[in-house]
């Protein structure tokens, strides 16, 4: 271990520490990029969103919880939902949900310095998601990183409200039984 | 009005929901009700909110447009020259300050308001610092947050080294395990550690490289 863990560069933004945050941020720029990318569309607004993630992040380093889950999805946490009043806020080009998945779930290689995350469960979360039936990974996909409601998801995907939350909610099941009690909790 | 208490069958279909935030007023109230005098189920639902923003792990990677790097850095107050300088004396107020911030914060529950029972905030206690030192040069600073877990805090200016250094403590029966491995820039830098022992019980802690003994500080006399 050559590398400070993720867990170890938050400690140091808390108190602070400027090299531990300018580590940080050229760990995280291409992941916080990425998935701002992926959800606002247009480059322009995933930038601005990307950089007010990572400022926050600078700046509230001391609330990460370490026991309350991993500093990737913390960081992607509020990152995603930045994103999400960023698309609220303006009509969003078309939602496309099949983009985060193919280029994000199925093979996506990582820099190694992106790959210090000692517990990235990357892989077995895109096994649990390919295992979902397509339509309930859509409706997933759809309510947990664009914050679309089953009402939104219904209108989107053109099916009952019914329906909407029926795919949802099994979606969300198995993938929470598919990652068990890995999920890290205190 | 009164609302017939539901329990954990009856609600078991919309605690997706209520993780994902979407549920609706009229069930929302009904759901939490009963959810949250259920340890049971509030573990469900911070489950199912895992598992929900665990998806965001596998975002795709996008390669931000140039100049990206040096305007967060700059929106951060990180400018080039400033980055480098950070005066050991404002550092170990910071540290100090931040200290308190921290154990504030692990001490509490986050999380759809939810708060699982037990689990107050660590105790205030004295903080305890000490300086680094070799042959009787002060090389840095070491600072110990108590709480659970202890947090240790160790900053370095003339360590005489570039490349990594490991941290060391020593526990009151003679104990020792390593605490955690830093990168040291030009003598230079600080870091947090999580402490794998009651703060109370550190009585020293050292810098090593190589196996050889950098520096050493006294804590708790
Ligand atoms: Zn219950």
């Amino acid at each position: 271990m050559s590398e400070p863990s993720d867990e170890a560069l938050l400690a140091g933004m808390a108190i602070g520490d400027e090299r531990a945050a300018v580590v940080f941020v050229r760990r995280y720029q291409r992941r916080v990029y990425g998935l701002a990318r992926s959800i606002v569309g247009d480059p322009r607004s995933a930038e601005d969103v990307a950089q007010d993630a990572l400022v926050r992040v600078w700046r509230h380093a001391q609330v990460f919880d370490p026991r309350r889950g991993s500093a990737a999805v913390w960081v992607l946490a509020i990152t995603r939902n930045l994103a999400i009043d960023a698309i609220r806020v303006r009509r969003p080009t078309p939602l496309d949900p099949a983009q985060f998945l193919t280029l994000g779930s199925l093979s996506e290689e990582r820099l190694p310095e992106e790959a210090a995350d000692a517990s990235d469960r990357a892989p077995q979360i895109r096994e649990a998601l390919r295992a979902l039936p397509v339509e309930q990974r859509r409706a997933l996909v759809l309510a947990t990183v664009y914050g679309l409601t089953a009402s939104d998801v219904s209108e989107r995907e053109g099916i009952p409200l019914g329906t909407a939350k029926t795919r949802i909610r099994a979606g969300l099941q198995k993938l929470r039984r598919a990652l068990g009690a890995e999920v890290p909790l205190a | 009005m009164s609302v017939r208490p539901a329990d954990c069958a009856t609600v078991a279909d919309e605690l997706p929901e209520l993780a994902l935030g979407t549920l609706s007023g009229a069930r929302r109230a009904v759901v939490l009700s009963h959810v949250q005098g259920c340890a049971r189920c509030i573990d469900e639902v911070d489950r199912l909110a895992s598992a929900a923003d665990a998806i965001l792990a596998v975002a795709p990677d996008a390669e931000p447009p140039a100049g990206f790097e040096t305007v967060v850095l700059e929106r951060m107050g990180l400018s080039g020259r400033r980055r480098l300088r950070v005066a050991p004396r404002r550092r170990i107020t910071r540290i100090a300050l931040a200290a308190g911030a921290l154990a504030g914060a692990l001490g509490t529950g986050l999380g759809l308001g939810l708060s699982s029972a037990g689990g107050g905030g660590p105790a205030a206690v004295a903080p305890i610092a000490a300086d680094l030192t070799a042959h009787h040069a002060i090389l840095g600073e070491v600072y110990l947050a108590a709480g659970s877990p202890g947090w240790l805090f160790m900053s370095v200016d003339h360590l005489g080294v570039t490349g990594l250094v490991t941290c060391k403590v020593r526990t009151v029966g003679g104990a020792t395990s390593t605490v955690g491995t830093f990168w040291v820039e030009g003598g230079a830098g600080s870091w947090a550690y999580q402490l794998p022992v009651p703060a109370g019980q550190v009585r020293a802690a050292w810098v090593l490289s190589g196996g050889a003994v950098l520096a050493s500080a006294q804590l708790n006399r």
